[in-house]
C-alpha cells in the first residue's frame, strides 16, 4: 500500500492483522494476550482512521500497536517495563566467545523463551526489527528514542539472545 | 580501530552509513574475534527471522465478525469484538466458533433488515 493512500479499516485488519498478532505474541509469549492486543489495536485503528493523514502509515500503525501494548501492561500490571541493567553484563567489554552460537538450530520454543528473558526495551526493539521488519528509523520514531538508542538496543538484545541460547 | 562490536548488528541490518560500514569491513578483515561475534549475531538474527509466522485465532480474522463492526455502531463493534475475543480464548471450545458464526449471521441479517439496530441493548458497553 502506498503511503499516500488512506486504507480502509478492513484493509488494515486483513493486511496487518497477522503481523500485529505476531508482534504481540513474540512480546508476550501468550496467545490470549496476543489476541486481546490485536483486538484492541484494530479497535483503535477503527477509531483513529478518520483522523489519519496519509503519510507514514507503518509508523502510525505501529505507534498505535505499541501504545496499546504498553497500556495493556499498565492495566494488567503483569509485566512492567524492565529497566536497563546497570551492571551492563552484556557490554562489549568482555572477551568474545570463540565458539559461534548456532542459534538457527534452536527450537522456536527456545527462541521464544529467550526473547521473554530480555528487558522490555531490548525485546521490543528486536521484535520490531526481526519479526515485524521495521527499519531503525521507523523503530526510533515509534519508540520515541534516537536511532543510536535503537541500534544499541537491537545489538544488546541479540547479544543477550546469543548468551541465553548458548 | 577499536573493536566495533556495537556496530555489528547494525552492519548486519544494513543500517550503518557507508563510511561506518567500510570501517567495520576493514576491521573484520583482520579481527577473528569480531568475525566470530558477527557470525554469532547473524545466527541469532537468522533464527529470529525464521520463526514461523503464527496465524491469529480464526474468529479474529473472520470477515463476518469484522463486517459486524463496520455495519454496527460502537456498541455493536464492542459486542462483536467481545464475542470474538471470548470465543478466541475459549480453550478447546470448538462448538463455540460455530455459535459465533450463527450469531454473526443472525445479527447481520437483523442489521440488513433493520439498520436502526446499531446499538446492542444489554450489558455491553460501547467505546
Amino acid at each position: 500500500m502506498s503511503d499516500d493512500a488512506k486504507p480502509t479499516w478492513e484493509e488494515v485488519a486483513r493486511d496487518h492483522g497477522r503481523r500485529i498478532y505476531n508482534f504481540a505474541y513474540r512480546l508476550t509469549g501468550n496467545p490470549d494476550d496476543a489476541s486481546d492486543l490485536m483486538q484492541e489495536v484494530l479497535l483503535r485503528v477503527r477509531r483513529g482512521l478518520s483522523d489519519y493523514t496519509p503519510g507514514s502509515f507503518e509508523g502510525w500503525l505501529w505507534r498505535i500497536t505499541r501504545n496499546a501494548f504498553l497500556d495493556e501492561i499498565r492495566r494488567k500490571k503483569r509485566r512492567p517495563t524492565v529497566a536497563l541493567p546497570d551492571d551492563d553484563r552484556f557490554s562489549s567489554g568482555a572477551a568474545p566467545e570463540p565458539d559461534e552460537v548456532l542459534a538457527e538450530s534452536r527450537l522456536p520454543e527456545d527462541l521464544q523463551a529467550a526473547l521473554l528473558e530480555l528487558p522490555f526495551d531490548f525485546r521490543e526493539a528486536v521484535v520490531l526489527c526481526d519479526i515485524v521488519g521495521l527499519t531503525y528509523d521507523e523503530i526510533a520514531e515509534i519508540s520515541g528514542v534516537a536511532v543510536g538508542t535503537v541500534r544499541s538496543r537491537i545489538h544488546r538484545g541479540r547479544r543477550m539472545m546469543r548468551d541465553l541460547l548458548r | 580501530m577499536t573493536h566495533p562490536r556495537e556496530l555489528l548488528s547494525a552492519h548486519l541490518d544494513g543500517e550503518l552509513t557507508a563510511d561506518e560500514g567500510s570501517r567495520v569491513d576493514l576491521h573484520l578483515a583482520t579481527c577473528a574475534d569480531c568475525t566470530h561475534e558477527l557470525r554469532a549475531l547473524a545466527s541469532v538474527r537468522t533464527a529470529l527471522r525464521s520463526l514461523p509466522e503464527l496465524e491469529p485465532p480464526t474468529p479474529l480474522m473472520a470477515a463476518r465478525s469484522w463486517s459486524l463492526v463496520r455495519w454496527g455502531g460502537g456498541a455493536a463493534a464492542a459486542a462483536a469484538v467481545a464475542l470474538a475475543v471470548v470465543l478466541a480464548v475459549a480453550p478447546g471450545d470448538r462448538p463455540a466458533v460455530l455459535d459465533l458464526d450463527t450469531m454473526a449471521e443472525q445479527h447481520t441479517a437483523r442489521l440488513v433488515v433493520d439498520p436502526g439496530i446499531s446499538t446492542i441493548r444489554g450489558p455491553v458497553g460501547g467505546p
